[in-house]
């Protein structure tokens, strides 16, 4: 073993970590998220998948009741969440980093993502597709766009934007951006309903 | 075959969906990457954190470009990971950049478990953005490059702040020795 690789070892090892040896409860961790990720299916197109949990979530809304949709939906400020989803795609679309940094939760790392999403473009203006919200927190899809790989030169990578927010004191900020393929747009959704079963998809204007 | 080809050959697997090629790059990685955490990480979340990355992982590594950057890809996405739950607890400041670094020689240690257990010790003692650039040279070897990737600087940032990383390192393992 080389000067290196030795360092390494009894770095890890100086930290109750054997190199060699990786815990059971921690392969059982992984092992249960690879399950799930896996298992998981993945219809062809993202506008299908979200059209195709949409379809779900109406049948399950339908058992539930009216009721309960239009109680929760009364208790989401429909026009905040909106409203900063919106002007959020309008700063990346106009390279507007005060505004993108106004919209954003200052304890996310957004602030720090700033010169990746710069590098955001897109054929036309980037399009809100479909966003899903509960009282706290939502998650929202655009259109396809490119990012250009200013690390490796490799010209662009493509895919939609998953943009998440949080409501904070009442105001709607974003707190998270991906750039997703449209095979790993669905799990996201997926994600996002997991964790909140409550949500509901809004119409947009 | 060599170690790069054989993480390329893994990833171009994953990238397939294949089980095993997964469960080789968890084997590889963990327990460094587990290291890296801990030492970024203040809130004693590491499991959870590390679950998080694993997760971003699967979900992907499809759309990473280059096969051959997947360390610094994976150790970016769990720097982004530790930040974005650090919130305000633990900013890391900024150095500014130094232009006339004294001429710095590595010495060429042999490493044995003492002098690894106290080189451990005063790492948890430094700066944590001293640290963190030491534990990735420490623990993957990576270039200044790979590094300034990793932290979102320069490379002549990376060069000043190792520098003065090791600064703080031996003050502090040479404090320990009385």
């Amino acid at each position: 073993m080389d000067n290196n690789n030795k360092l390494s070892e009894e770095l890890l090892k100086s930290d109750g970590i054997d190199p060699a040896n990786i815990p059971d409860s921690e392969h059982a961790m992984f092992e249960q998220l690879l399950n799930k990720h896996l298992n998981s299916k993945q219809p062809k197109t993202v506008i299908g998948r979200i059209f195709m949990l949409s379809k779900v979530k109406f049948k399950v809304a339908a058992l539930i009741g009216c009721i309960i949709i239009v109680s929760a939906a009364a208790a989401i400020t429909i026009p905040g969440v909106y409203n900063t989803i919106k002007n959020f795609i309008t700063a990346i679309d106009e390279k507007d980093i005060t505004e993108i940094i106004e919209l954003s939760d200052p304890t996310s790392a957004i602030p720090q993502q700033v010169d990746d999403i710069y590098q955001i473009a897109a054929e036309s203006k980037i399009k809100l597709v479909s966003l899903y919200t509960d009282t706290d927190d939502a998650i929202a899809f655009t259109t396809e766009v490119k990012v250009i790989d200013t690390v490796y030169d490799e010209g662009y990578m493509q895919g939609f934007l998953v943009i998440t927010l949080v409501r904070k004191d009442n105001v709607w900020l974003v707190n998270d951006i991906d750039l997703e393929n449209d095979e790993t747009v669905k799990t996201e959704l997926e994600r996002f309903l997991e964790y909140h079963p409550n949500a509901t998809e809004l119409k947009l204007k | 075959m060599d170690p790069e080809k054989q993480l390329e050959n893994i990833v171009i697997r994953c990238k397939s969906g294949q089980r095993q090629a997964f469960e080789q790059l968890f084997e590889l990685y963990q327990p460094r990457l587990k290291y890296y955490v801990r030492r970024l990480d203040s809130s004693g979340e590491t499991d959870d954190i590390l679950q998080d990355i694993w997760i971003k992982v699967f979900r992907k590594i499809r759309i990473l470009k280059k096969n051959n950057s997947f360390p610094t890809w994976l150790y970016r996405i769990a720097r982004n990971e530790v930040f974005g739950r650090l919130r305000n607890n633990e900013k890391f400041i900024e150095l500014p950049e130094e232009k006339n670094l004294p001429q710095y020689s590595d010495e060429n240690h042999e490493f044995s478990a003492d002098v690894a257990k106290r080189l451990h010790n005063a790492l948890n003692k430094i700066q944590p953005y001293h640290r963190e650039v030491l534990t990735l040279s420490f623990i993957e070897q990576l270039s200044y490059q790979q590094i300034a990737e990793i932290v979102g600087c320069s490379i002549g940032t990376v060069r000043s702040r190792i520098f003065y990383a090791k600064q703080s390192l031996r003050k502090e393992m040479e404090s320990n020795n009385g």
